[in-house]
């Protein structure tokens, strides 16, 4: 927290420490519905 | 000095929170502070304090370092968006059901038509053919219509033929009235069954007057059952409950008839809360648009019923409110500028009708249309630019919202339901509902900060 030494009135505090725009949020199909892996587990070709 | 015009500035006690919303920022500053921001009177801000917000963008020389703020990270997202590899795959082996509840978001565009195996073998093909272009979920959506209706059995163990030596898994969006007569071929397959999901809207005066059919005047006791027995196969199962005014005050009713059948804890049975807010349920009596009061309502019951807390009440957060909470408990956040998988292209629901469509509630609404695979694949160009495009930083009323990066332009089938246009947004008052949020959470929120 930083603070004005004079009143105290002026204070400011990060509350976050980093840039977002690394990615996209994996999310399910549908909010509507919760896959039990959040959606994150991907597989290729079916063997047959 | 200009002040972004992406700022949210939310009072929180002595103190606001200063919400950025084009990098995801979120700072706590004094009231004070706040006020001198808000009148643009950067002058009496303190020497460090002002070079803080600017490092953090708050305050930029001119609009238009704004703009190559805005535009870079812009671009930075909608090229991760349309890079992204990963595909859901939704089947609807018909839109029929067995039910024809008062909410159903399929049922004005039911039809009994129904895919054949044939359909089955393009999908696989569909898979086979783009494996090395899309990363492909490997649990498959059952949706429909009810996917386990009787008349759906020969697709269904035909399915679980041809997933038999993949990874593939399915995750069933079922009603649950007709799982009995699955039960023995489920027993047999239970590892290539990845979840249920199955809706109980609340003890059965109240879940009997909105899940029934016309062979099913009564449902909950024999979707409760169905419910016990996949639990006793250890099938994990999503209980949904669908949220609206009438049902609220009943819903610990239900938790006690769990807890006397003794599931209520049951470690494979996870509750889930949803609220009916959305456009495109037209026959709810009272769609939610102010989702804050029903956190707050929620809270109230779970004081009186504490067993309720077998629900989660982050399910009841709208996304703003989800983007604040991570940041709070320090959890990373990620521009969200889709609503969901669907916008952008990322599901494919493999429908009756030979097409493929965005969405699973979608069949049958032309501007769904993704393409066909039956009889042979062939894309719908046109459509699917417009899908990569549904997002926010698309839609002209998202472009200048605080939440753009946030808030994902609300859900695309009520945007079509609403406007009969995916390209406008839905918005229910984001802004104004975080800032609920936020006064409803000021104690926790303030004690989660200091800690």
């Amino acid at each position: 927290m930083e603070e004005d030494n004079n009143n105290g009135q002026q204070r400011w505090e990060p509350l976050t420490t980093y840039t977002w725009n690394t990615g996209i949020e994996n999310q399910p199909p549908c909010p509507n519905y919760q896959p039990d892996d959040g959606g994150t587990k991907r597989v290729g070709c079916p063997k047959n | 000095m200009y002040l972004s015009s992406y700022i949210i500035n939310i009072n929180i006690g002595n103190s606001n929170l200063l919400v950025n919303g084009i990098n995801g920022h979120v700072d706590l500053i004094s009231s004070y502070i706040a006020k001198l921001l808000q009148n643009k009177d950067f002058k009496k801000i303190n020497r460090n304090i002002l070079n803080r917000l600017i490092n953090r963008h708050y305050i930029f020389n001119n609009i238009k370092e704004e703009e190559i703020i805005y535009k870079k990270t812009e671009k930075d997202v909608y090229y991760q968006l349309v890079n992204d590899k990963k595909r859901s795959i939704i089947i609807n082996f018909s839109e029929a059901c067995n039910l024809n509840c008062v909410y159903c978001t399929s049922k004005k565009r039911r039809k009994n038509k129904r895919m054949s195996i044939e359909h089955v073998d393009k999908i696989f093909e569909f898979i086979k053919k783009f494996y090395k272009r899309f990363r492909f979920n490997k649990n498959i959506i059952l949706f429909g219509g009810e996917p386990l209706m009787e008349k759906n059995s020969s697709l269904f163990n035909y399915l679980l033929k041809k997933i038999l030596n993949t990874k593939f898994k399915l995750f069933i969006i079922s009603n649950g009235v007709s799982i009995n007569k699955y039960i023995d071929v489920i027993k047999e397959n239970k590892e290539k069954i990845a979840r249920f999901q199955i809706t109980l809207d609340g003890p059965p005066e109240i879940h009997d007057k909105k899940r029934y059919g016309l062979n099913y005047t009564k449902t909950f006791d024999l979707i409760l059952n169905n419910i016990i027995e996949l639990l006793k196969l250890k099938i994990p199962i999503t209980l949904r409950s669908n949220m609206e005014d009438s049902s609220f005050y009943h819903l610990h009713k239900l938790v006690k008839i769990l807890e006397n059948k003794k599931i209520d804890r049951n470690k494979y049975l996870k509750p889930y809360l949803a609220l009916i807010h959305t456009y495109h349920l037209k026959g709810t009596s009272n769609p939610i648009t102010q989702p804050v009061k029903y956190i707050k309502k929620f809270r109230k019951q779970s004081e009186k019923h504490p067993e309720l807390l077998i629900y989660k009440e982050k399910n009841l957060y709208q996304y703003p409110e989800t983007f604040l909470m991570n940041v709070i408990n320090k959890r990373r956040n990620i521009p969200r500028i889709t609503p969901c998988n669907t916008a952008g292209a990322k599901v494919f629901v493999f429908a009756s009708d030979n097409k493929i469509y965005a969405c699973e509630s979608s069949v049958d609404i032309k501007e769904f249309v993704l393409g066909e695979y039956f009889p042979r694949i062939k894309w719908d160009k046109n459509n699917v630019k417009k899908w990569k495009n549904r997002c926010s930083t698309k839609m002209r009323k998202c472009k200048r919202c605080p939440l753009v990066f946030i808030c994902g332009g609300g859900c695309s089938l009520d945007a079509y339901e609403k406007n009969k246009s995916i390209m406008k947004p839905i918005c229910d008052g984001g802004i104004e509902n975080l800032k609920e949020f936020v006064k409803l959470n000021k104690d926790r929120i303030l004690k989660l900060i200091n800690k």
